[in-house]
C-alpha cells in the first residue's frame, strides 16, 4: 500500500510539476502569448490542488502506510480493507480532477482556492468545475478513511513495548496530522458539497448576496490552513527521523518535540482568519487571529530549534538524506520567518494577493516537505528495495536543486506588488528581471528533482544489495526491537536484523488472510461514475449506484461469511483506550468526523439564518406535526436497536432480530414520512431553492444529509438483521451490532439538533 | 509611520533570526561533519535530559521578539482602524467588477476604470463588487481591501501635494483572481490640484446633465 500510494504520488508529482514548469515559461518573458488566460488559469488550477492535495500529502501517507507500522510493530493498519479504498478513491479522483480538462468547457480556472461566488455556476458554467469539486469531496472520503484507520492503529493496535514515550518522530508527526486531517477535511467535503448542490439542485448558498462569498471563504479556509499543517508536520518528524539516525544521537528534547508538535497540531485550528485580512471583517476578530498566528509561530520555531540543536556534541555524517534533511530545515526557517510577516494585519495589506506570499508558501510546501518526502525516499531506500542508492548522484542532484529552488523562489520575495495569478504582466523593469530568474531557477530546480527520482528508479533496479540496517540506526523499524526503548545511538550495521511486523508482506489489500479484495476498487469507481452523472449527465449516476450497490452485496457476503474476521490480539500497548475495543474506536472516531460535518454543516445554517435579512418562521414553512411523529419515531427506533443489542447479550436471537427488524421498519417509516409525504407536500407549495432562496437551499440539505445518513444506517441494520438470520453473531461475539448502534444513535442525535431548528423557531 | 519603515524593522529582525539560525545549522554541520565516525561521546541519559528550561528560554525569547513587533506595528494598527471623518473627506464608492473598476462620486459623476482625486486630501473609498469577488489594490500605497458583492468595505488614503496643472498617477489592480479578466483587470488613480480637480468635477457635471 505504501509503494502504491508512493509510485501514484510521483506520477501526480510529474504532472503538476509540468503544469508548474508551463507557468514559469508563460512568465518568463513579458506579454508571452504561449498560454491564453484560460488555458494559464486552469494550469494555475490543477497545479495548485494537484501538487498540495494529491502528491504533497499522499507522499507523506506513503511512508505511514509503509513505515508507522512497522515503527509500532503491528502487522497492518487497524482496517486494512478501508486503505484499500482510501487509496483506490484517493487514485480515482486525481484522474477524474486531471480529465476536468477535456470535458466541454475546460476545467476551473478559479484557483486551488475555488473563492465564491466565481465557483459558482453563473460565473463558471462549466461542468469541469463541478467534476473538480466532486473529486474534491472523494479525496476528503479517502482522507477521513485514511485517518480514522490511522488513528485506531496507532492508539490501539502498538505492539507491547512500543509506549508513547518511545514511539519514534514519524509515527507521532502522523499521529498529529490524522488528528488534523479528520479536523479538516469534513468543513472542506460540506463545502464542496454545498457547493455542488448549488451548482447542479440550485440551492444558494454561495451565489447568496447576503454572504455567500464570505460564507465559502469561512468553510474553505477552515479547512485550507489545517491543511497546510497536514502537509508540514509529516515533513518535520521525517527531518527528526533523519537527523537522529545521521547524527547518532538522541533528539534534543524528545518530549518537548512531541510537545511543540502537539502545540502547532491544536493551534492551526484557530488561526485560519489570516487568510481573510483583507475581507473587512470586524477588526477585532482578525486582530485575535492574528495573535494567534504569533503564537503559533512560537512552538515551530521551538521544533526548528530542537532539530538544529540536535547537531551538536556529536559526529554526523552528510549522506544524501541528511543533506535533504537539512535544507528542509533551512528552508522551513526562510518560509517560516516570512510567514510570520504574514501575521501582522499591517503588513498583510501589502502582502495579500501578491508573490511574497506565494514565495512565503513555496518555501515551506515545496522547500521544506519537498525536500523532507525526497530525503525520505533516500533515507527508507534500502529498506524499502534492498539495495543502495547512488550517493554521487544523490548528492549532485541535493546541491543542483538546491540552489535551483533558491533561484526559482527567492525573487518572488520581491515582487511585492505582482499580483496572483495573472497570465501576463507588463514590460516592467521592475517585474520581468525577476521573472526571468525565477524562469532560470525553474529550469534547473526541475529537472534537477526528475534526475534525483530517475535516479532512484534506475537504483531501484540496479543497486547494490544493502545491508538491513545500512545507517545503523536504532529505530524500530530498522532493528524490530520494540521491547527496548531505541536510544538513537548508533547500532552495528553489519548485523542483519529483522522486523517481526514485517514476516507477513505487506499486502495491497486483503485482511489478516492475506486474500485481497477488489471490493474497494469496485466502490472507487461507483464513486467515480456517480459524480461523473452528477457533473455531466444525471442517469448516469444511477448507473454509478448499481455499481455501488453491487459492491455493497459482495460486503454483505464477505461479512456474513465472516472472510475477513480478525484473528485473536496480541499483547499490545493500548493506554487509555485498553477498554475500547479496535472496532468501537475506529466507529468513534468516524463518528468524530461526523460530529465535525454536520457540526459545520449546522452552524452554516445558522450563520445564514442570522445573517439573513428576513426569514420566515419555522411554523410558517414546516409542519410540526410531521416533524413531531418523525422524531418518536426515531426514538423509538435508537431503543428498538438497543432492545436488539440486549437480547444479543443474553443469547435471546428471537428478540434481537425482531428489535432489528423494529429498527429497520422505523427506519424507513422515518424516510418515508419525510421523502414520501412531507417533501412532495413542500414540493406542491413551490417551496423550492431557486425560488425561496435560503431557507429552502439549508432545508433540503440539511434533513437531507440526515436522510442519507438515516439511508445508510438502514442498509448497515439491514446486513445485521440478515447476519443474526444466518446465525453469524453469538452472544460473545457480536461487536457490529454495538456498532452500527452508536452509529445510529448518533443519527438520531443530529435530528434531535435538526428538529428544533426547522419546527420550533 | 509607513509602510515600508514598518516592513524594514521586520526585515532586519527576519534577517538577524534567520541568521542566527542558518547559521548555527550550517556551523554545526560543517563542524561535526566526519567522514566515518558517527555518534555522541556523551551518555544517553545526559543527552535525553528534561529540556523544559531551555523551552521556557527560547519560548520567551520568541514571545518577546513577537511581541516587540506587536508594538512596532501598534501606530499603524491604529491608523488602519481610524478612517478620517466623513465630512473632511471625500468619499468615493468603489464598484469592482468583471474586469474593471466603476467610481461614484457624491457629486454624482460616475467613471470607469478612472479614477481623478484632488491632492492634500483624505479619500475613503467605500469598495463592493456586482459579481464576483475582487480585490481593490493600490500597490503604490501598499494598500488593498476586498471587493465582495454584498458587503461594503472601506480603505482610505491622504493624496500628497501636487500644484498648478500637474497630475500624479498611480495604480489600481485587482488582486483577487476573478475570472479570465483577471490578468487585465487594471485601473489608475489620478491626483491633481484642487483647483485642476474641482474643473474636473465641473466638466464632468455638465456632462451628465441632458441624458445618462
Amino acid at each position: 500500500m505504501g509503494i502504491l500510494y508512493l509510485v501514484t504520488s510521483i506520477y501526480f508529482l510529474i504532472v503538476a510539476g509540468t503544469l508548474a514548469g508551463l507557468v514559469r515559461v508563460q512568465l518568463a518573458v513579458p506579454n508571452n502569448t504561449l498560454l491564453g488566460v484560460f488555458q494559464y488559469g486552469q494550469t494555475v488550477t490543477l497545479h495548485g490542488l494537484i501538487m498540495i492535495l494529491w502528491f504533497l500529502s499522499p507522499l507523506g501517507i506513503a511512508f505511514a502506510n509503509y513505515f508507522v507500522p512497522l515503527q509500532i510493530g503491528a502487522k497492518d493498519l487497524a482496517f486494512p480493507r478501508m486503505n484499500a479504498l482510501s487509496y483506490w478513491l484517493y487514485l480515482t479522483s486525481g484522474l477524474m480532477l486531471a480529465s476536468s480538462v477535456f470535458l466541454p468547457g475546460g476545467g476551473p480556472d478559479n484557483g486551488w482556492t475555488f473563492y465564491a461566488p466565481l465557483n459558482t455556476s453563473e460565473f463558471s458554467p462549466q461542468p469541469g468545475v463541478t467534476l473538480v469539486a466532486l473529486s474534491l469531496g472523494i479525496l476528503a472520503a479517502s482522507v477521513t478513511m485514511s485517518s480514522i484507520n490511522f488513528i485506531t492503529t496507532i492508539l490501539r493496535t502498538r505492539r507491547k513495548g512500543v509506549t508513547w514515550t518511545s514511539m519514534r518522530p514519524l509515527a507521532w508527526s502522523m499521529l498529529f496530522t490524522n488528528v488534523l486531517m479528520l479536523f479538516a477535511f469534513p468543513p472542506l467535503a460540506l463545502g464542496v458539497v454545498l457547493l455542488t448542490a448549488d451548482r447542479v439542485l440550485g440551492t444558494v448558498f454561495f451565489s447568496s448576496m447576503q454572504g455567500g462569498a464570505l460564507l465559502w471563504d469561512q468553510l474553505f479556509w477552515f479547512f485550507g490552513h489545517p491543511e497546510v499543517y497536514i502537509v508540514v508536520i509529516p515533513a518535520l518528524g521525517i527531518i527528526a527521523e533523519i537527523i537522529t539516525t545521521f547524527a547518532g544521537r538522541p533528539l534534543f528534547g524528545k518530549k518537548l518535540f512531541i510537545g511543540e508538535l502537539a502545540a502547532v497540531t491544536a493551534l492551526s485550528i484557530g488561526v485560519w482568519v489570516h487568510h481573510m485580512f483583507m475581507t473587512g471583517i470586524n477588526f477585532d476578530v482578525r486582530e485575535a487571529f492574528s495573535i494567534t498566528t504569533m503564537i503559533i509561530s512560537i512552538p515551530f520555531e521551538g521544533l526548528v530549534l530542537n532539530l538544529i540543536l540536535t547537531l551538536r556534541k556529536t559526529k554526523l555524517k552528510l549522506t544524501t538524506p541528511m543533506l535533504f534533511a537539512l535544507g528542509a530545515l533551512f528552508f522551513v526557517i526562510i518560509g517560516g520567518i516570512t510567514g510570520v510577516f504574514q501575521a501582522y494585519v499591517v503588513l498583510d495589506y501589502a502582502f495579500r494577493g501578491t508573490y511574497w506570499v506565494v514565495g512565503h508558501f513555496h518555501y515551506v510546501m515545496v522547500g521544506t516537505t519537498i525536500f523532507a518526502l525526497i530525503g525520505a525516499i533516500y533515507y527508507w531506500f534500502p529498506k524499502i528495495t534492498k539495495r543502495m542508492y547512488n550517493e554521487k548522484l544523490g548528492k549532485i542532484t541535493f546541491f543542483v536543486s538546491f540552489i535551483g529552488f533558491n533561484v526559482l523562489y527567492f525573487p518572488y520575495f520581491f515582487l511585492l506588488d505582482m499580483p496572483r495569478r495573472i497570465s501576463v504582466y507588463p514590460a516592467n523593469p521592475e517585474w520581468w528581471p525577476l521573472n526571468l530568474t525565477a524562469t532560470i531557477g525553474a529550469l534547473i530546480f526541475g529537472p534537477a528533482i526528475l534526475l534525483s527520482i530517475v535516479g532512484l528508479i534506475r537504483y531501484f533496479k540496479n543497486g547494490k544489495a544493502a545491508s538491513t540496517n545500512p545507517w545503523g540506526s536504532s529505530s524500530t523499524e530498522w532493528t524490530g526491537e520494540y521491547a527496548i526503548p531505541p536510544t538513537d545511538l548508533p547500532v552495528d550495521t553489519t548485523q542483519i536484523l529483522s522486523n517481526p511486523a514485517e514476516e507477513t508482506e505487506n499486502q495491497p489489500y486483503g485482511g489478516d488472510k492475506g486474500k485481497p479484495t477488489y471490493v474497494p476498487a469496485i466502490i472507487a469507481v461507483g464513486g467515480v461514475i456517480f459524480s461523473l452523472g452528477i457533473a455531466l449527465y444525471l442517469p448516469v449516476t444511477i448507473l454509478g449506484l448499481t455499481v455501488l450497490l453491487a459492491a455493497t452485496v459482495k460486503l454483505f457476503k464477505d461479512g456474513i461469511s465472516d472472510k475477513f474476521a480478525e484473528l485473536k490480539e496480541e499483547a499490545m500497548e493500548t493506554w487509555p483506550f485498553g477498554s475500547v475495543s479496535k472496532d468501537k474506536l475506529g466507529m468513534w472516531i468516524f463518528l468524530l468526523s461526523e460530529i465535525i460535518i454536520f457540526g459545520s454543516l449546522i452552524i452554516v445554517y445558522l450563520y445564514v439564518r442570522v445573517t439573513s435579512a428576513a426569514w420566515p418562521n419555522d411554523t410558517q414553512l414546516h409542519d410540526l406535526a410531521i416533524g413531531t411523529t418523525n422524531t418518536i419515531v426515531l426514538l423509538t427506533s435508537s431503543l428498538a436497536i438497543i432492545i436488539a443489542l440486549q437480547a444479543m447479550r443474553a443469547g435471546n436471537f428471537k428478540a434481537a432480530k425482531t428489535g432489528l427488524a423494529a429498527t429497520l421498519f422505523l427506519g424507513l417509516v422515518f424516510l418515508w414520512l419525510k421523502l414520501g409525504f412531507e417533501w412532495p407536500n413542500l414540493f406542491g407549495q413551490s417551496f423550492f431553492p431557486t425560488l425561496s432562496g435560503l431557507p429552502a437551499s439549508t432545508y433540503y440539505i440539511l434533513t437531507g444529509a440526515h436522510a442519507v445518513h438515516v439511508g445508510v444506517g438502514l442498509v448497515a441494520v439491514s446486513y445485521l438483521l440478515l447476519k443474526v438470520q444466518r446465525n453469524k453473531f453469538t452472544a460473545e461475539n457480536h461487536s457490529a451490532i454495538e456498532n452500527v448502534g452508536l452509529y445510529w444513535h448518533f443519527v438520531d442525535i443530529v435530528w434531535m439538533f435538526l428538529f428544533p431548528l426547522f419546527y420550533l423557531i | 509611520m509607513d509602510w515600508w519603515t514598518l516592513f524594514s524593522f521586520f526585515l532586519y529582525i527576519g534577517v538577524a533570526a534567520a541568521g542566527v539560525a542558518i547559521g548555527s545549522m550550517v556551523y554545526f554541520a560543517l563542524k561535526n561533519r566526519s567522514k566515518t565516525d558517527r555518534g555522541t561521546t556523551e551518555s544517553a541519559s545526559a543527552l535525553s535530559r528534561s529540556r523544559a528550561r531551555e523551552a521556557v528560554i527560547f519560548g520567551s525569547i520568541s514571545a518577546i521578539l513577537l511581541f516587540a513587533l506587536a508594538v512596532g506595528s501598534y501606530r499603524m494598527t491604529i491608523y488602519i482602524q481610524n478612517p478620517p471623518v466623513p465630512s473632511e473627506s471625500l468619499t468615493i464608492g468603489v464598484t469592482a467588477y468583471q474586469w474593471g473598476f466603476k467610481f461614484q462620486y457624491p457629486q454624482n459623476i460616475t467613471t470607469v476604470g478612472e479614477c481623478t482625486i484632488p491632492s492634500d486630501k483624505p479619500i475613503i473609498f467605500n469598495v463592493t463588487s456586482s459579481d464576483v469577488m475582487h480585490n481593490f489594490g493600490l500597490p503604490d500605497f501598499k494598500l488593498k481591501i476586498d471587493a465582495i458583492p454584498g458587503r461594503y468595505n472601506i480603505i482610505w488614503i491622504t493624496t500628497p501635494t501636487v500644484s498648478g496643472n500637474d497630475t500624479l498617477t498611480y495604480q489600481i489592480r485587482c488582486y483577487e483572481l476573478c475570472g479570465t479578466g483577471h490578468t487585465y483587470m487594471i485601473g489608475s488613480l489620478v491626483v491633481m490640484s484642487p483647483t485642476s480637480f474641482n474643473e474636473w468635477v465641473n466638466r464632468n457635471t455638465s456632462n451628465k446633465t441632458g441624458g445618462m
